[in-house]
């Protein structure tokens, strides 16, 4: 029977990205949040946040 | 040598000994002035403008003698500078810092020089006076004096600033914490679900920098060329045309009779009006003995002001008064890439100091429940 049984492998793939990995991604993620919010200049996400920036410390608005 | 010419000779120097005291007072006399600067509220109160309704600072310049009486017609040329270029930090208005935001030459008929202005950004500022005597004016020495003074940030905008850095430290610190640690969750979602909320404590944004609203001012009389009026006619010219965030605008008035003679003794009014906004952001008078005034002043605010110029005499009935006005656009500068990269860098250099903290406490608090099964 165990000859016969097909002996299967079941090989499991971790889908878990590594520490680094994770870590960058979140540093990605966190800076282009950062970005769009408060120093891009494209004018219709400036104008949204702008009395926003104006209300930070040490946000460059014009 | 005789009795006579003896006398004589005393007597003239008698009279050359007279001479000179009296150069000597007069010397004495003239070195006697001085500049004051005042503001009201006091310069520990002003804040920047921040486009947040605050009313305009009101700033006095005095020329006054030794007993700190105002000297009547003394002229004064002025310059207000910007506070310098921070290496590390900036302001909201990079492009302001380290600029000159107005000059002036202008007669204190009273000895005493107003103006109502909204100041752009913290820091220190500096007012450089030349104060000379006027004309009929009594004599006094040239002054000189460089004023500096410091505008306060907003303690909001600290508190926000420093709210802004606690979140950026608090979303690197937990994300640090979570994927470093041993895997009990999945960290992919528990990240999406971290910036979610953080991008939630975040302030909400006010009212937009409407590009296209228009603020109706009252009576806003005609605008740009020469305005004529009952018995004045008042002439606006500026250079450039337009203004540029960071550089200066001239600004010229001429107040002329119908044959175009200029008149005398104008007191000028200048009110310069932010109209996205709708308030005012300077109000001064200038008198002007010969009808003409010139004035340079920095549009730090890219968005159109207009700027309305009323000449009416000091001696009340000598002509009607006239009013002209000049919208004027403002080119806005984005800020400079190495300011915002700057910035940029240093708030994600705070999410990076959280990651490590949060992974540092991972790995102690592992490290502590190793040891402690053993």
């Amino acid at each position: 029977m165990s000859a016969n049984m097909t002996s299967h492998r079941h090989e499991k793939k971790s889908i878990a990205l590594s520490m680094t990995v994770q870590l960058a991604l979140v540093l990605i993620m966190v800076g282009v949040v950062l970005y769009a919010v408060l120093f891009t200049t494209y004018p219709p996400v400036h104008d949204f946040f702008h009395e926003l920036r104006h209300s930070m410390l040490l946000i460059p608005c014009h | 040598m005789s009795n006579e010419q003896r006398v004589t000779r005393d007597e003239g120097r008698v009279r050359w000994g007279a001479a000179v005291m009296l150069v000597l007072c007069m010397a004495g006399a003239a070195s006697a002035a001085r500049i004051e600067f005042r503001s009201e509220p006091d310069f520990s109160a002003i804040e920047p403008v921040h486009h947040s309704g605050n009313a305009p600072a009101r700033y006095t310049l005095s020329v006054v003698d030794d007993a700190g009486r105002p000297i009547p017609v003394a002229r004064v040329k002025y310059t207000l500078l910007s506070p310098p270029v921070n290496a590390f930090f900036t302001s909201d208005f990079p492009i302001v810092e380290g600029t000159t935001l107005m000059e002036g030459d202008a007669f204190l008929a009273d000895g005493t020089l107003s103006w109502e202005y909204l100041t752009p950004i913290r820091g220190d500022y500096r007012l450089v006076v030349d104060a000379t005597p006027g004309f009929g004016a009594a004599a006094f020495a040239p002054v000189h004096d460089e004023i500096r003074y410091h505008v306060n940030e907003k303690a909001s905008n600290i508190r926000n600033g420093v709210l802004l850095m606690v979140i950026l430290f608090g979303v690197g610190f937990v994300s640090g914490y979570i994927i470093v640690r041993p895997r009990t969750i999945r960290p992919a979602i528990a990240l999406v679900v971290l910036a979610l909320v953080s991008d939630s404590a975040m302030p909400p944004p006010a009212s937009a920098h409407g590009g296209h609203e228009h603020h109706e001012v009252a009576a806003a009389p005609a605008p740009g060329g020469v305005t004529k009026g009952d018995s004045a006619q008042l002439a606006l010219s500026f250079d450039p045309p337009s203004g540029t965030v960071g550089k200066l605008v001239t600004i010229r008035a001429v107040a002329t009779d119908p044959d175009s003679k200029p008149l005398a003794n104008v007191r000028f009014t200048v009110r310069l009006h932010h109209l996205e906004d709708d308030k005012d952001m300077y109000t001064s008078t200038f008198v002007a003995p010969d009808g003409t005034f010139t004035w340079r002043n920095q549009f730090f605010d890219g968005a159109e002001h207009q700027i309305i110029v009323t000449a009416a005499p000091v001696e009340s009935g000598a002509f009607t008064p006239v009013t002209a006005a000049y919208t004027m656009d403002v080119e806005a500068i984005c800020p400079p890439d190495n300011v915002v990269a700057r910035m940029w860098t240093f708030h994600m250099a705070i999410v990076v100091a959280g990651m490590a903290c949060g992974a540092f406490a991972t790995r102690r608090s592992r490290r502590s429940a190793a040891e402690g099964g053993i």
